[in-house]
């Protein structure tokens, strides 16, 4: 399969008073025609701001490094005049947030919302646009969609205002949807339905999902390749099995082993990583986890390590650099 | 369900509940809020946050309560504190019913019952030293000198893992996971017996989450707490629980110990819940209950059973007859006409 998306050493920085905040600091991936990349990490790991980098929607004082390469389709996003990046953005890649809510406007209707987005990039008429609008709708499976069309987005429930922003986002049939933290603020019953909805709709539409989530779990279900992130770099990547039963970097490992699976108990200690995430104005010299890793060595104080290949996954890992290091196999209780 | 899991480390049982047993008991519980409407602010119905809740909280262990948004189990963890005085029932807190407590003797009783907030941004005076803040309750009560409670802030700020230099600065000054630490210090200096813990974990990334939630075990054992633990995280609340209630718009439809819960769910609810929890297992999920619809309104809830209009079973019985809390062996009680039906072809933790 073809890339659709190539990033090579993205590096996005805020230069402030107190100096450049590296939030984001040589990544590299890429996704295929149709893929789905899974970017996890906690606060402040840089995978946000990834995403918003890869659309330029990066405010001063943030920058995207002119070193940086986004290449979409053969034109590098990076560098591309503002005007022909307004004609990719919302029409061949679309982005869906974490609170629907601020990111529709109070005083339209959805309907009227969907169907602005639909006119502004694509040339139709006012009619045809409400008729794609109510189309998004169904497809989007909101119940009684020609009635829920003008109703305004306090009038919703979380779960039917994120509907609303996946059909907007998908009403001009993107390439590429860039998901940061889609249903992190909803209940878990509805959850499931933005996932179950999420994975018909690229089956359906052959899009490509970036998404990025703190939540391993979100991961494993709806991805097909992770890229673990820590102090604004990819530490670890591959296949999302591979990724989660045989995790190469002790970041990965810890993080995995930390949360507690259905049906885990208090008498087994959860794995703690001690310590805090380092602050992206300073990051420790080496590798960036070595402050806080249980197997770091001299080595990893002062040297960062690159990603070493290690089957189908690369790891930033010392551990790594002649092959595979033995990792206790994860396992459920349920 | 498989029955056959086998779960590598086995809590102890829970205690035999009997009267001494029970710290705290709480009967009939409601809690309404009016909800007030137009210009004149007339109340045009109630939010029925808690309606009808019987719960016992044994000494000694923890119990969880889970639901989604709206599903009243922050309103049930302050209620049962009578941070929010409730609308109807009764409370029982050591062998003393303290709905009926004058504003002196609930301020003694509440040296004995404690809350530790989710938002620890909120629930922290941002002009108090982090040492007066975890002293504010010893001085409330007028316990030890100066220079004592001092010591015990020290003392207090060590158990919680931090440095004792932290008294001196303020909560702005510390990330999440420590200002977790500090309302933690802030809610045991007192030795209460009954600690809630709303979403203590929930504003925490991973990392810092296992960090906590171990803590709050160890912390458990060496004060000898007794926990209601609220969260909306169904493996968080499993892991740190011995037993688990499952609620739905103000009431409990569920309430098992920890492993037979998961073992063997009996409420559609419940079912559903434990098979929409993501986990980092991938290719699990082949069959997914995914439930329509959101959570009615608890201004109006349906007649009869509140689940019924999501859940996949329903029958006509469950509009006319609201089910109760039914005993099924093995100290597990569930509130539904049909238990234990499988709502989905294979089993949710089937691999």
């Amino acid at each position: 399969m073809t890339d659709l998306l190539t990033v090579e050493n993205l590096r996005t920085g805020f230069h402030t008073h107190g100096g450049v905040i590296r939030a984001v600091d040589g990544v590299d991936f890429s996704i295929a025609k149709g893929g789905a990349l899974g970017v996890v990490g906690e606060s402040g790991s840089g995978k946000s701001v990834t995403a918003l980098s890869i659309m330029r929607l990066i405010d001063l004082p943030g920058r995207v490094e002119p070193t940086s390469t986004i290449s979409f389709e053969g034109r590098d996003l990076a560098t591309l005049p503002e005007d022909e990046l307004t004609k990719i953005r919302g029409n061949e890649i679309s982005m869906i947030f974490q609170e629907p809510m601020t990111s529709l406007n109070p005083v339209f209707t959805v309907g009227e919302q969907i169907a602005e987005s639909v006119r502004l990039h694509q040339n139709v008429g006012a009619r045809e646009a409400d008729d794609r609008a109510l189309e998004m709708m169904r497809l989007v499976g909101i119940p009684s969609a020609e009635k829920r069309m003008r109703d305004y987005p306090h009038q919703m429930s979380g779960g039917m205002r994120q509907r609303v922003m996946i059909g907007m986002a998908l009403s001009c049939n993107p390439k590429l949807l860039i998901a940061d933290e889609p249903t992190t603020a909803l209940d878990v019953t509805v959850q499931a339905q933005i996932l179950e909805l999420m994975k018909e709709l690229r089956e359906k539409l052959g899009m490509a999902i970036l998404l990025i989530t703190h939540d391993l779990g979100v991961v494993a279900e709806m991805v097909d390749e992770v890229a673990v992130m820590y102090g604004g770099k990819i530490v670890e990547r591959g296949p999302v099995k591979d990724i989660f039963e045989n995790p190469q970097h002790p970041y990965t490992e810890a993080l995995l082993r930390s949360i507690p699976l259905l049906g885990m108990r208090y008498t087994t200690p959860l794995k703690a990583i001690r310590g805090m995430v380092p602050s992206p104005l300073d990051w420790p010299q080496g590798c960036r986890f070595a402050p806080r890793c249980d197997y770091a060595f001299d080595r990893c104080a002062t040297e960062l390590p690159p990603l070493h290949v290690v089957g189908e996954q690369q790891a930033a890992c010392w551990l790594c650099e002649n092959g595979a290091r033995d990792v206790q196999p994860l396992v459920a209780p349920l | 369900m498989s029955t056959d899991a086998v779960t590598p480390s086995v809590a102890p049982e829970p205690p035999e509940p009997s009267e001494d047993d029970v710290l705290l008991s709480v009967r009939g519980l409601k809690k309404h809020f009016p909800v007030k409407q137009g210009l004149l602010k007339r109340t045009s119905g109630y939010l029925q946050a808690v309606d009808g809740v019987d719960l016992e909280v044994r000494r000694g262990e923890t119990l969880g309560l889970v639901g989604e948004s709206g599903c009243g189990k922050s309103t049930l963890g302050r209620t049962i504190l009578r941070l929010l005085e409730p609308t109807a029932g009764e409370i029982t807190f050591d062998g003393v019913e303290i709905l009926g407590l004058g504003s002196k003797d609930m301020k003694d009783m509440r040296r004995h019952m404690q809350i530790v907030f989710q938002d620890s941004v909120g629930s922290l005076d941002p002009r108090m030293k982090v040492g007066d803040l975890i002293a504010e309750g010893l001085s409330i009560h007028g316990i030890g000198a100066r220079k004592e409670r001092e010591a015990v802030v020290h003392e207090m700020l060590g158990r919680v893992g931090m440095p004792p230099e932290a008294a001196d600065r303020y909560p702005h000054q510390f990330s999440g996971g420590q200002r977790q630490r500090i309302g933690l210090a802030r809610a045991l200096v007192l030795q209460p017996k009954l600690v809630v813990a709303d979403e203590p974990v929930s504003a925490l990334d991973v990392s810092i989450q296992s960090q906590v939630l171990n803590l709050l075990v160890e912390l458990k054992e060496e004060f000898d707490l007794t926990y209601v633990f609220v969260a909306h995280d169904l493996a968080v609340v499993g892991y740190i629980s011995d037993r688990v209630a499952v609620m739905y718009l103000g009431r409990i439809v569920e309430i098992a110990p920890s492993d037979e819960l998961f073992r063997r769910p009996l409420h559609p609810y419940t079912m559903a819940l434990l098979s929409a929890n993501p986990e980092p297992i991938p290719g699990r999920k082949s069959t997914r209950i995914v439930l329509t619809g959101d959570v009615p309104s608890p201004i109006d809830p349906p007649s009869g059973c509140r689940f019924r209009t999501r859940c996949p079973i329903a029958q006509q019985i469950c509009s006319e007859v609201d089910p109760a809390l039914q005993d099924h062996g093995l100290d597990h009680r569930a509130a539904c006409h049909f238990p234990g039906t499988s709502i989905a072809g294979p089993s949710p933790a089937a691999a």
